[in-house]
């Protein structure tokens, strides 16, 4: 069929520029700081662009479509948050703060300024850490292959895991060969692709409908016969608890406390760049919703039950079916690229993250001697091993929306002792560790119990609001930590207040 | 209800409004 292959044709190229965006970035990879955070290089452009395409994933193109899709405007108490205040919130509360520490503290991974903040001699925090960090690696990476399965087989009828396999291998080829430099650089294309994704496809939506008016008539009548359909977030009593949950869970805890994101503000040129970055991530954030949002409800209007829907009855596939049923092939083309950024460039920063954790914190504790060409070869071994999990996990074809939702959150949780840390003097070893355990099992109950849908409360403002809570509770009970890290500390405020808009540190 | 609520539009554009103007205030006093 030409329709196929022209896809086909563009998902090559797409493929091919991304394979060579790694293999030009693995020229420069030649310390493990370059391999792991590019040697600091990130401008406020590239910076704001990694830092969307990292947040955003196949969760937004799938799992925030159908999400909209379904439930209309009540959608909006996860898109107003994370489109503006959790972001800005991410900047100002996080970004320069743990910049400075971890030149201050010569530390090039997430891991590592958990371990020199809370003094962690023995290893145990960093254990704890590294292994819920991997658990939430995989399950997040795995729910982006199921992004990319549905993706395909909706597209071009290929077989759903053969797809999932394929993507894997791309990803694992790119991130194996260049590192950071190489997932920073193709979240720079990825960032590009999504937002022309985006725009085009609201715009195209709007016109479809027949202009603003018309679109917002066809929403009103949509929901009067289909009550769940919101059109506004705050249609019930039950709505509100659960929005205002998915509010602070979702759209702020979970985004401040993203080490991913964290790890990238740590690549920064300067803590400059941190300053005028958020202005371009809030715009980025904003025309990205705004996209697939208008597209996701103007699918639903057009096709009010799953059962209408053209292709396929699965709701996370609605912007597939929109591009599909709506554009010209390569119209298409440049969409479903778009898509598949979304899912590559978060899926590549995770697999770089966990590489990171397990090489730089675990087996370089273990072979303290080791070389850097060594430790940048099993970097590469373990990204391959972390892929093959992942492959394995999502032939299970489950939900987008919630695979990467319990990931996320899995990652958000890891963050809290961080922030406690870094603004606590006070905040202990033993705070961290029963931080990072409690909210990680609250997280596993509330979702074996589906306590979710019983409580009607999302489960990121418990199990982060736990973490954070456990991590300051035990703190007070137990010992002081060093005197010297409450020198570092200061030292950061120090830095702050006095050289604002200097570069504070030699950039390497 | 026979049209969006306003409240739902307010909803998007206060907090986009009052986000970009801290995020401007932030940009200005940080980088004097």
């Amino acid at each position: 069929m030409e329709f196929n292959y022209m896809i086909i044709g563009f998902l090559i190229i797409y493929f091919l520029i991304l394979l060579f965006t790694g293999f030009l970035a693995s020229k420069n990879a030649t310390s493990i700081e370059d391999f792991f955070l590019g040697g600091r290089k990130l401008d406020a452009i590239m910076l704001s662009f990694s830092v969307s395409s990292t947040g955003m994933s196949g969760w937004l193109a799938l799992g925030f479509a159908g999400y909209a899709y379904e439930k209309g405007f009540q959608s909006l108490w996860i898109m107003v948050p994370s489109a503006t205040i959790g972001i800005l919130l991410c900047y100002v509360l996080i970004s320069k703060r743990i910049r400075l520490y971890s030149e201050l503290t010569g530390s090039i991974t997430i891991t590592e300024i958990i371990k020199k903040r809370f003094y962690d001699d023995n290893n145990a925090l960093t254990t704890v850490f590294s292994i819920i960090l991997s658990a939430a690696a995989i399950i997040y990476v795995s729910g982006q292959l199921i992004a990319i399965g549905k993706l395909l087989n909706i597209l071009l009828d290929w077989n759903y895991h053969i797809s999932s396999i394929i993507a894997a291998i791309v990803m694992i080829i790119y991130t194996v060969l260049g590192g950071f430099t190489a997932v920073c650089w193709t979240d720079f294309i990825q960032g590009a692709l999504m937002i022309a994704g985006s725009f085009i496809a609201g715009s195209l939506a709007i016109q479809y409908a027949g202009g603003i008016g018309s679109f917002t008539q066809k929403i009103v009548e949509t929901n009067q016969v289909f009550p769940e359909f919101a059109i506004t977030p705050f249609s019930s009593f039950d709505a509100l608890i659960m929005g205002i949950s998915l509010f602070i869970g979702d759209g702020i805890l979970n985004w401040i406390g993203q080490p991913t994101l964290m790890v990238r503000y740590m690549a920064s040129k300067d803590t400059k760049s941190l300053t005028s970055a958020p202005l371009i991530t809030i715009a980025i954030q904003c025309i990205l919703f705004m996209g697939i949002f208008i597209a996701a409800i103007y699918m639903r209007t057009q096709f009010p039950e799953p059962m209408l829907l053209p292709y396929s009855g699965d709701t996370e596939t609605v912007l597939i079916q929109f591009f599909i049923t709506m554009m010209h092939p390569i119209l298409i083309g440049i969409f479903v690229s778009a898509i598949l950024a979304a899912v590559m460039s978060t899926a590549d920063s995770l697999f770089m993250m966990a590489t990171s954790v397990l090489v730089n914190d675990v087996y370089n504790y273990f072979r303290p001697r080791a070389s850097q060409k060594h430790l940048i070869l099993i970097s590469r071994l373990v990204t391959v091993f972390l892929g093959i999990i992942a492959v394995i996990i999502s032939m299970n074809k489950s939900s987008v929306l919630w695979s990467s939702w319990l990931g996320w959150t899995t990652l958000g949780i890891m963050g809290m002792p961080v922030i406690v840390g870094l603004y606590w003097i006070r905040a202990t070893k033993q705070g961290a560790i029963s931080g990072l355990i409690s909210g990680f099992t609250v997280l596993v109950f509330w979702n074996i119990f589906g306590l979710t849908e019983k409580l009607n409360i999302f489960h990121a403002l418990p199990s982060c609001g736990i973490a954070f809570i456990v991590t300051i509770v035990i703190s007070l009970f137990t010992s002081k930590p060093p005197d010297h890290i409450a020198e570092d500390l200061k030292s950061i405020d120090k830095l702050r207040d006095k050289k604002r808009n200097v570069e504070v540190f030699e950039v390497k | 209800m026979d049209r969006v609520p306003i409240g739902t539009w307010l909803f998007m554009l206060i907090p986009a409004l009052g986000t970009y103007i801290a995020a401007i205030y932030y940009y200005v006093n940080y980088n004097e």
